[in-house]
């Protein structure tokens, strides 16, 4: 039958994407054990694994690379704190995400200005595979700066990270329905000034 | 149109690498950090870790010697064994001034550095 036949085309991927997730899953949740049990070497990996996502976090925050390199240094050292009570490799890296964004948007209330220019010390990110407009980036990597703090996290959160609302409003412990007005509203804005067009993106996306 | 805007804006937003340094400076945090924490919990314990072994035998001999387990037939044995416990507790007493003396030389040249 040709369901059956597409299900079994597409099963054995499915099945082999499901394993490789778990074996990398099984790795990261080991590695991690190690780390609480107090091995370096294994905390050290855990630092290499999540420090991407920390620190591009912190600098898309805050806007200042040095800042944003202390500010992951920082919760990293609060990583290895609260090893004890964090469970899994998973977990880890919802702590991180939750650490860095929370304390990111704790600093932007205390000094609201965000030095604009300190932005061009960011790197151009190089992708071969599907060649996008490098001043467009920058353009849309300046806007996101402009947005109030919490909209930031927001579009961060989901353009960065890859999280989906739930995943979103768990993280900055925000009602879902303003996770999405963030999103929205924040999209909204950029399109308006990059001046992509007003059509309802929110809706295609889902958020509606 | 508003997929191409969606993928350039993950494209702009990529994760960006801290610097090659950075996991070897967090791990040199993270040991400083720690080292510090067991220095403010038990600074002495930290510099002699067999301070309370030496103490717990000491008191152990103290009961051991004082206790009445067979009737004193040689008083001067008696007068012996004080004499032992005596300089045994002297030995660490002294031990544990060194120690003292030590910690707290350190303990004010790291506040001197502005550790």
């Amino acid at each position: 039958m040709a369901g059956d036949s597409q299900r079994s085309i597409t099963e054995p991927r499915q099945v082999a994407t499901a394993l490789d997730a778990q074996c990398s899953n099984a790795a990261e949740d080991e590695q991690f054990a190690r780390a609480r049990a107090g091995e370096a070497s294994a905390f050290a990996g855990v630092v290499r694994a999540h420090q991407r996502s920390v620190f591009s976090i912190a600098l898309r925050m805050l806007g200042n690379r040095d800042a944003a390199d202390d500010l992951a240094q920082e919760v990293f050292l609060q990583l290895h704190l609260h090893l004890s009570e964090i469970e899994s490799a998973a977990h880890a890296a919802f702590w991180l995400r939750r650490v860095v964004t929370h304390r990111a948007i704790d600093k932007l209330r205390q000094r609201p200005h965000v030095d604009i220019a300190s932005l061009d010390d960011e790197p151009e990110i190089a992708d071969s595979a599907a060649p996008l407009d490098p001043l467009l980036q920058r353009q849309m990597r300046a806007l996101v700066n402009e947005l109030p703090g919490p909209a930031r996290a927001v579009v961060l959160l989901r353009y960065q990270e890859d999280l989906d609302p739930t995943e979103i409003a768990r993280t900055l412990d925000m009602p879902i329905n303003t996770v999405k007005s963030h999103l929205k509203r924040s999209l909204a804005t950029l399109r308006d000034r990059l001046g992509v067009g007003t059509t309802t993106v929110f809706q295609e996306l889902g958020y509606e | 149109m508003n997929e191409r805007f969606d993928e350039q804006l993950k494209q702009a937003l990529r994760p960006v690498d801290p610097g090659e340094d950075f996991t070897a400076r967090v791990m040199a945090r993270v040991t400083s950090n720690v080292t510090s924490i067991q220095r403010r919990r038990s600074p002495l314990i930290a510099v002699l870790p067999w301070a309370p072994a030496a103490l717990a035998a000491s008191l152990l001999m103290a009961i051991f010697m004082t206790h009445d387990q067979h009737p004193v037939e040689d008083p001067q044995a008696g007068l012996r064994a004080r004499e032992q416990l005596l300089e045994a507790l002297r030995v660490t007493s002294e031990k544990l001034d060194i120690a003292y003396q030590v910690v707290h030389n350190e303990t004010h040249a790291d506040s001197d550095a502005g550790a």
